[in-house]
């Protein structure tokens, strides 16, 4: 154990729990912070960077889970620990049924993917891969450069765009870590600004049929709106209704003409 | 057992709710996705339900910024971004310089208005 001393964020509805982890930190000669709920640890984190977030993930409202997907949608790099009574069982269960929850857009992504990867003579096996590969940025790319490329050649070309983006992603990431402590407040909020117009503007490129630009242009106007109401699971539903009107305008088109 | 669950326990935490979680999505993808051609109906659909879905993400990134990100006012984000569009489709559809286009405008106005 090294005895450094860290900023640290406690997010706990419990106030006694908060209290005694609190004094129990600092009395190692760590700083501590400490929040009840999501919102609250939202305007912490807008004050200041922690080295450590302990962080319930039952709470009342926002839930820890729903509190760190933010978090690491919006760039967030410092540890996060959740805590829970104590890690029965039960609870670490009722953990990975909220993540399975929030990983849903996936299923939708290999869907729409892998017909495109097939020839004939393709086995399950070999789809393996890419369909764990499978990333927004795997994704995006992959549907707009795949119809310039042999069907025979897709498979491989996939797994090796992912390779690309994950080597990539993990030096980047590396450099990152070391640099997000020095660098000013307004780059390191430039340099968050990257992920967000990259995924924009090449959501906006593919987008070239009409069925395709009505989705994201649905998605785009829901996705907040769904969020601010606070609709429970707001980007599966953001997908589903979306991506279901865009489906039916286009079917209705087609029927018309 | 005991010190074994001990040293083990992360691992298995991390398969069942880093690992796992993902994966039953993905392998569920892809067991429907057999047999089914690129111009299906459900493939279709789901092209249309994960563009929307991802547009959301965006939307979300961009609209209610945290981190550093959020200092920058909500105003100077939505118009880089703004930018940021205008400069794809003025700069022959280029992602690269649109881009730019959107950091360089959310530098200027971060600098300008605050941050």
């Amino acid at each position: 154990m090294t005895s450094r001393v860290g900023q640290i964020l406690i997010v706990d509805d419990d106030a006694t729990f908060r209290m005694t982890t609190a004094k129990l930190l600092e009395a190692d000669g760590h700083r501590v912070d400490t929040a009840a709920n999501g919102p609250e640890a939202t305007e912490r984190l807008k004050e200041k960077t922690y080295d450590l977030l302990l962080v319930d993930y039952k709470m009342p409202g926002i839930d820890g889970i729903a509190l760190v997907e933010a978090l690491r949608l919006w760039g967030h790099s410092a540890p996060i620990l959740m805590i829970s009574g104590f890690g029965t069982g039960a609870t670490l269960f009722e953990v990975a049924l909220g993540v399975t929850l929030s990983a849903t857009r996936l299923f939708p992504m290999v869907v729409a993917l892998l017909p495109l990867l097939r020839v004939r003579g393709t086995r399950v096996r070999d789809m393996l891969l890419p369909t764990h590969f499978t990333s927004i940025s795997m994704w995006v790319e992959s549907l707009r450069l795949l119809p310039a490329i042999a069907r025979e050649h897709r498979i491989a070309f996939c797994n090796g765009l992912s390779s690309a983006y994950m080597g990539t992603a993990v030096t980047f990431g590396f450099v990152g870590y070391y640099l997000a402590a020095g660098l000013p407040s307004l780059l390191a909020g430039v340099l968050l600004f990257l992920t967000p117009m990259s995924f924009f503007l090449s959501t906006v490129r593919n987008a070239r049929m009409m069925i395709d630009k009505l989705s994201l242009v649905l998605g785009l106007i829901l996705g907040p709106l769904l969020f601010y109401w606070g609709v429970q699971l707001d980007l599966m539903w953001t997908g589903i209704i979306g991506g279901s009107v865009a489906y039916a305008i286009h079917r209705g088109r087609e029927a018309t003409q | 057992m005991k010190a074994a669950a001990i040293e083990w326990g992360p691992y298995l935490v991390l398969i069942l709710i880093g690992f796992l979680p993902n994966e039953v999505w993905r392998v569920l993808g892809l067991l429907t996705a057999r047999g089914l051609s690129e111009d299906s109906e459900l493939v279709i659909w789901s092209r249309t339900v994960a563009t929307a879905l991802l547009a959301g993400v965006i939307a979300k990134l961009i609209l209610f910024s945290s981190g550093e990100l959020a200092n920058i006012p909500l105003a100077v984000r939505i118009g880089a971004a703004a930018c940021a569009f205008g400069a794809y489709l003025a700069i022959k559809r280029s992602v690269f310089a649109g881009v730019i286009a959107g950091e360089v405008a959310l530098l200027l106005g971060g600098f300008l208005f605050g941050h």
